[in-house]
């Protein structure tokens, strides 16, 4: 099995949400369902410096959709197996069809990936683009993104082109699902597990 | 503090109360200390469990956003938790059910309904046990603790002892011996539960994502959480004055029932608001 994943670029995103307004433009989406989120992480703390204090801020976006686990939280939980990975692309869906609205998947996604519809009845989720995909074209997100922070390919390219890091503050533990993204850090980037900053634009995501 | 899981506050709760009531009547049935003609005068009242059951699961589909689409709950059976329990809930109604159909109309033998009997109630627990599980999502760490299956055990003793004492009233049986260790085992039960939900709002302190902390969840949680515990307070009160009263027990202990389920529905919606995961 080939599995697709997400390069995410913190060092050169500006947070501008284009990812973010062409996915909902190209699926539709209403106004409260993001497939893909800007988390803005921020803080910051003043140091001594002789006898002045001097402030250091850090602020930087983190471009998340659904990660495609490798143990995705939301599959297991599934009453019904709506929510499935892909055996061809890796990719994690939700079949629309079959899926009863249980929202398990969103209680156990440390990503806030799966989002439920109360218009259409049942939970929906970035499906990777899958159909373009299969075309040789890259999901929406990704060529829409004006600074090119977003990529998308099979992991081992990513693994190859952009390293292995896949979780910075505030993403949870890799070891949680194993998500298939590679993150290239901001260089103010704080390690997982900081709790020093907060999130800055909560409505937003 | 939010009641969008209101459909799921009322299913957990009633259906534990339920549960409990059963085994804790279906041990005095198997015991055998029971005439066929108090059982059959215990067994009327029993619906009241049934009509619990049924009220339960009725809420259990507005918690779905296609309920028409319920019966695929089901197969993921064996795999999630979820369809285990609604499987195992399912069979404990269909059986239980059975077991008293059977009793109030007299039919097969009674060693048959007895074994009937005592598979409803290993289903009943089986029942709970998936209940508990559903909510032990390793991703969610402050559902992921041992105050989870605590909470919903102490739901079922203290609502299944109260309901249990209730039905064997309401049939002109509170001289029995389990009648009267009852209180006992409430009593217990919510000291219990005192104790615990302290200890357990202690423990949401250490419980933090870069983003989130579980203090942070829900506002005035110690102001509801103290409301609560006077609630149970309340209940025992009642249940230990119904008992010591000769009048009007049965309207007494409905009170006090009703107090209790007030107390577990405001404590279970708690739960259901504290929910977070360990990421954003």
């Amino acid at each position: 099995m080939t599995q697709y994943g997400f390069y995410i670029d913190s060092s050169k995103c500006t947070g501008c949400k284009t990812c973010q307004l062409s996915c909902k433009d190209y699926k539709d989406l209403d106004v409260d369902i993001n497939y893909r989120r800007i988390y803005e992480y921020a803080g910051g703390s003043w140091q001594a410096d002789g006898d002045t204090w001097q402030p250091s801020i850090f602020s930087y976006y983190l471009s998340i959709a659904c990660n495609h686990c490798a143990a995705p939280a939301c599959v297991p939980v599934c009453p019904s197996g709506a929510m499935h990975k892909r055996s061809e692309d890796g990719l994690v869906v939700v079949d629309t069809d079959t899926c009863i609205g249980c929202k398990s998947c969103a209680m156990a996604c440390p990503y806030g990936a799966p989002q439920y519809s109360a218009r259409k009845g049942h939970m929906t989720k970035c499906d990777g683009c899958y159909e373009r995909v299969a075309e040789g074209l890259k999901p929406v997100c990704v060529e829409s993104c004006p600074l090119r922070a977003l990529d998308f390919a099979p992991m081992e390219e990513l693994h190859e082109r952009y390293g292995n890091l896949a979780e910075v503050a505030p993403l949870p533990s890799a070891s949680l699902t194993g998500p298939s993204i590679v993150i290239k850090p901001n260089r103010n980037a704080r390690p997982v597990g900081d709790t020093t900053g907060s999130l800055a634009n909560p409505k937003e995501v | 503090m939010g009641w969008h899981e209101f459909p799921l506050v009322v299913f957990t709760v009633l259906a534990q109360c339920a549960v409990g009531a059963f085994i804790l009547l279906g041990a005095l049935i198997l015991t055998g200390r029971l005439e066929e003609a108090s059982l059959r005068r215990l067994n009327r009242p029993m619906l009241i469990i049934w009509v619990l059951m049924g009220v339960a699961f009725a809420a259990s589909t507005l918690h779905l956003g296609s309920p028409l689409r319920a019966p695929n709950a089901l197969l993921r059976l064996g795999g999630s938790w979820l369809s285990n329990e609604i499987f195992l809930g399912s069979l404990f109604f269909a059986l239980g059910g059975l077991f008293w159909l059977l009793t109030l109309l007299d039919k097969v033998s009674p060693l048959l309904r007895k074994v009937l009997l005592g598979i409803a109630m290993l289903l009943g627990v089986a029942f709970m046990y998936a209940t508990i599980h559903v909510y032990m999502i390793p991703t969610v760490p402050t559902w992921n603790t041992p105050f989870t299956p605590l909470g919903f055990f102490l739901t079922s003793v203290m609502g299944g002892a109260l309901l249990a004492q209730l039905l064997l009233n309401l049939s002109g049986q509170g001289y029995r011996l389990m009648a009267r260790l009852l209180p006992w085992l409430g009593a217990l039960a919510i000291v219990v539960a005192l104790g615990s939900s302290v200890a357990h709002a202690m423990s949401l302190a250490g419980i933090q994502s870069a983003i989130q902390s579980a203090i942070d969840l829900v506002p005035h949680y110690q102001s509801l959480l103290i409301i609560r515990l006077a609630l149970l307070a309340a209940v025992l009160a009642l249940w230990l004055f119904a008992l010591r009263s000769m009048r009007h027990q049965p309207l007494v202990l409905c009170a006090s029932f009703v107090l209790l389920l007030a107390a577990e529905m405001l404590g279970r919606n708690l739960f259901y608001n504290l929910h977070m995961t360990a990421g954003l």
